[in-house]
């Protein structure tokens, strides 16, 4: 089928193979290998990208629904080599060790931060609850997210 | 010695060199990359537990002359993986020891046609009785393994129990179960091979290249010169990525052998849960001999592994375990028996901690009910009983002033306000029908590095190198796999030639380049490979002579640049030196079982709803003493981290094992702890030093999975007043230890 959509501030038209999941097309067809492949049935988020400004599993997302839609994967992310401040804040905080669940933690993140800048710790979790990281006990990352949180009291939204 | 002067990058959470690719999606993992013509691999598995292979039919209705097959006959070296036993074969001949146990290998450039190969594959059995449990092995209901199960017996002897126990004023005992526990790191196993003009390159997610390495080197009867090893970024590994990437490169390797192309295999995670190596399942029986004053007079353990169908490293990780069986504690009179046995389930092998979570479950549980059976406080218990300076351990082992569980513990009480804690909950539950609050504790250490002569054996060798640009190199085998050994070796490095850790090169191990400095599991790679860094920069310093420190990092730059011009290259390298004072008798489990230990305490507070049975683990407290820090942030991440897995041990992961095969290999239904279950943290780490470690560092990333999981277990108890004997204690668990005691629940 022949889809239309934006990736990363690009528009495609493309003729794609209907079965594959978003995943597989980023990863196999756009050779986009931020996005990670953790579990492929929507536990882990390692594979989280933003479709229209929210955070969806992309291995649960079948390549015929971006028809028409915008994609941001990890590659998406930072304008002209600028890391997005929860990058920064990652790497302030050390929230970063193994770095497999990182991308998809970093683009669930951005999208809670795209709806809510100043979220509370239980929103902050709620956020990341679908994206399991096994190094971390996730205390360095939301304290990533603190430390954003708390700087930011005026709206310094970014939308991607 | 103890270093006054102040230090400009040891000690300092500087940030972490391999961040910023991680964190933009830069970072390749093996997955991430794909060679021109690359195929594909897939493992054709048994159907069966337990049995011999009858017959290989390929069906007519699929051609597979397109479709590389290999099996056991294709192997140009030895069909043994290299480990201790050498008793695991790659690939299956005969006979079937456990579900899933790997029998041919497919490789195709399209990867759904090889799952549809395999449907068309059929393979015909001779069934017999499994064996599935510790017991049934035990009773040797079949051989798996020699004439007795048996991977690997070891006993430890001190003083003389029958006195202890003949002259206790109470015996109290305790018999506690642990269950498999998956390292669940977030990328799956992953390897690619490429045989290009009889040379093996192999690009992987592993922790030990060079056990790849010698592996290879029998599989196929190659040279060193003829076989690289390079480790890819690697998403996690906790141990498991020790042993299992040898036999996932030999796959990998074997087709790539066949084919001619190189091959690629990646395991799903169904996959990957059901067949790698896991924790070992454990049972603990302890007996204590108690004097009047409550006094451990003697002590009498049996510690039993469930070591699964091959022996893996099983035998180093019964090691661990009995060496740590007696936890924190001074015992006069000490017997501790350990056996690793062999059953028909996928083989058990390293996982962070190795041996001791298992035990300390069991004796920082014991140590709970024997206070709780004396009416005395676990505090109490323990202050009585803890190690103190100059005691010995069940080896033999003089602790010298190297011992520090009383100051970790009465920190960790006074961090966490215990007693008042342990008041106000007791409140709590009083006017609380359904949530009851519980506060528990734990003493643990773990035992840095390799046991005894293990370091000896090793003969870790590092280099560095300076190159033309006048940087420095770092030449080592030791993998970065989260836990920040990029970071932490530069800052030692840097500390040492006194210059920016920018101007320091440590790229991914290539066995091609860099010498064998071991393994990087144990908790040794800060500790003792960071010494053998230590004391090469040293030398490096001296061989370009950069007598003083007062020259900026151009100029350090200029001197290397001078040196290489002078005499062509510079490369300094040094071996591991064994401590002077170090003795082990590995025969009789007697003398120094380990350079040093890292001591901990653990507090942790938990709420317990008991409609549903569900834990929330509220705070945890952790204090440590782990020598001299290298970079207090990285060290916090490794106790947060390790103890989330441990919480996970306690109260979540349960692999459910039914007839040998495992039926929960996801994410939905084996639970690894999430965002919404993480405590709030507090970690303080005391002082200390250990004079043969990377300036005073002591081993780390194993000790704190080691403590969190009886703590929790022990606040599970204080807050519902329930006997736990065994993990993990899930809901359903609960509820069935509390509903038998409603009528006569005191209110607790």
């Amino acid at each position: 089928m022949i889809i239309k959509f934006i990736l990363n501030g690009t528009e495609y038209i493309k003729d794609v193979n209907c079965t594959q999941t978003l995943l597989d097309f980023l990863r196999n067809e756009m050779r986009l290998t931020g996005t990670k492949k953790g579990c492929e049935i929507g536990e882990c988020g390692a594979c989280t990208v933003l479709l229209d400004g929210k955070a969806v599993n992309s291995c649960l997302v079948l390549i015929g629904q971006i028809n028409n839609r915008e994609v941001t994967t990890i590659e998406g992310i930072g304008k002209d080599g600028k890391l997005h401040p929860i990058q920064k804040a990652f790497i302030e905080s050390g929230a970063v060790q193994c770095g497999f669940c990182t991308p998809g933690m970093i683009i669930s993140l951005i999208g809670l931060l795209n709806e809510n800048p100043h979220p509370s710790e239980d929103e902050i979790k709620m956020a990341i609850e679908g994206n399991l990281c096994r190094c971390t006990g996730y205390e360095q990352i939301l304290q990533a997210v603190r430390m954003i949180t708390n700087k930011q009291h005026e709206t310094n939204r970014e939308i991607y | 010695m103890l270093n006054k002067k102040e230090m400009r990058y040891v000690g300092k959470s500087i940030n972490r060199f391999d961040a910023y690719n991680k964190l933009t999606g830069i970072a390749k993992y093996t997955d991430d990359i794909t060679p021109p013509n690359c195929w594909y691999g897939l493992t054709v598995r048994s159907t069966i537990v337990s049995g011999t292979i009858e017959k290989i039919i390929f069906s007519d209705n699929f051609d597979f002359s397109n479709i590389t097959v290999v099996d056991y006959k294709d192997i140009p070296g030895t069909n043994h993986l290299k480990i201790i036993h050498n008793d695991q074969p790659y690939l299956a001949e005969k006979e079937i020891k456990y579900y899933g146990e790997p029998i041919l290998l497919l490789a195709h450039p399209d990867k759904e046609l090889l799952k549809e190969a395999n449907n068309h594959i059929k393979i015909i059995y001779d069934e017999q009785e499994p064996v599935l449990s510790i017991d049934e092995s035990l009773q040797k209901k079949s051989l798996i393994f020699q004439t007795d199960n048996i991977f690997e017996h070891i006993t430890i002897k001190k003083g003389d129990i029958d006195f202890a126990f003949s002259n206790a004023h109470r015996i109290i005992s305790g018999e506690y179960r642990t269950g498999h526990q998956e390292q669940a790191y977030l990328e799956p196993q992953a390897m690619i091979a490429e045989f290009r003009d009889n040379k093996l390159t192999i690009w992987g997610s592993m922790q030990c290249p060079y056990y790849v390495h010698n592996a290879m080197k029998s599989l196929f009867n190659l040279d060193d010169e003829h076989l690289r090893i390079i480790q890819t970024t690697t998403g996690g590994a906790f141990g498991g990525k020790e042993d299992f990437p040898s036999l996932l490169a030999g796959h990998t390797a074997l087709l790539a052998y066949k084919c001619g192309h190189p091959v690629k295999i990646v395991y799903d995670r169904a996959e990957d849960i059901a067949f790698t190596t896991k924790r070992h399942p454990s049972l603990v029986n302890i007996k204590t001999a108690i004097t009047r004053d409550g006094i451990i007079l003697g002590m009498d353990i049996e510690v039993l592994l469930d070591g699964g169908a091959y022996s893996t490293l099983s035998p180093v990780v019964l090691s661990r375990a009995v060496l740590h069986a007696g936890g924190t504690y001074h015992c006069d009179n000490i017997k501790i028996d350990g056996k690793v046995l062999a059953t028909n389930t996928p083989p058990n092998g390293a996982f962070r901690g190795f041996g001791a979570p298992q035990v300390l479950f069991a004796i920082e549980s014991c140590i709970d009910k024997i206070a709780n059976t004396l009416h005395i406080s676990p505090i109490e218990i323990r202050l009585k009983n803890l190690l103190q300076q100059n005691d010995t351990l069940p080896t033999g082992q003089n602790l010298g002033l190297d011992v520090a569980c009383q100051k970790v513990m009465e920190r960790a009480l006074e961090l966490s306000n215990y007693k008042n804690k342990l008041q106000q909950y007791k409140e709590f539950n009083g006017s609380h029908r359904t949530k009851k609050r519980g506060i528990g504790m734990s003493s643990y250490f773990h035992g840095c590095g390799f046991t005894g002569s293990g370091e000896s054996l090793i003969n870790t060798e590092v280099k560095l190198r300076g190159n033309e640009q006048g940087k420095v190199e770092i030449l080592v085998a030791n993998v970065e796999m989260g836990q920040g050994v990029q970071t932490v070796f530069r800052q030692i490095v840097a500390e040492v030639l006194q210059i920016s850790p920018e101007l320091i090169i440590y790229d991914n191990p290539n066995t091609g380049i860099v010498p064998d400095s071991g393994p990087t599991v144990a908790s040794r790679t800060t500790m003792v490979v960071g010494k053998v860094l230590e004391e090469t920069a040293r030398k490096f310093k001296d061989y370009i002579r950069a007598l003083d420190n007062y020259y900026n990092d151009m100029e350090f730059s200029g001197l290397i640049k001078q040196y290489i011009q002078e005499n062509g290259t510079l490369e300094v390298a040094s071996h591991y030196q064994k401590p002077p004072d170090l003795n082990w008798d590995k025969k009789n489990y007697k003398g120094d079982a380990y350079g040093t230990y890292a001591w901990a305490c653990d507090v942790a507070e938990v709420e317990v709803d008991l409609l549903t049975g569900e834990v929330k683990v509220i705070k945890l407290t952790a204090v440590l003493e782990i020598g001299q820090l290298i970079n207090p942030q990285l060290a916090e991440g490794q106790v947060q981290g390790g103890s989330m897995q441990g919480i996970g041990y306690a109260i979540y992961e349960n692999e459910v094992m039914k007839n040998g095969k495992i039926l929960n290999p996801n994410f939905t239904d084996y639970i690894i702890p999430s965002a919404m279950d993480s405590p709030e943290f507090v970690i303080e780490f005391i002082s200390g030093h250990y004079a043969y470690g990377g300036y005073g560092a002591k081993g780390l990333g194993e000790l704190p999975m080691n403590g969190s999981a009886p703590a929790v277990t022990n606040a599970i108890q204080n807050a519902c007043g329930i006997t736990i004997n065994q993990i993990p204690v899930t809901p359903e668990r609960i509820l069935s230890l509390i509903k038998p005691q409603n009528h006569t629940r005191r209110s607790a």
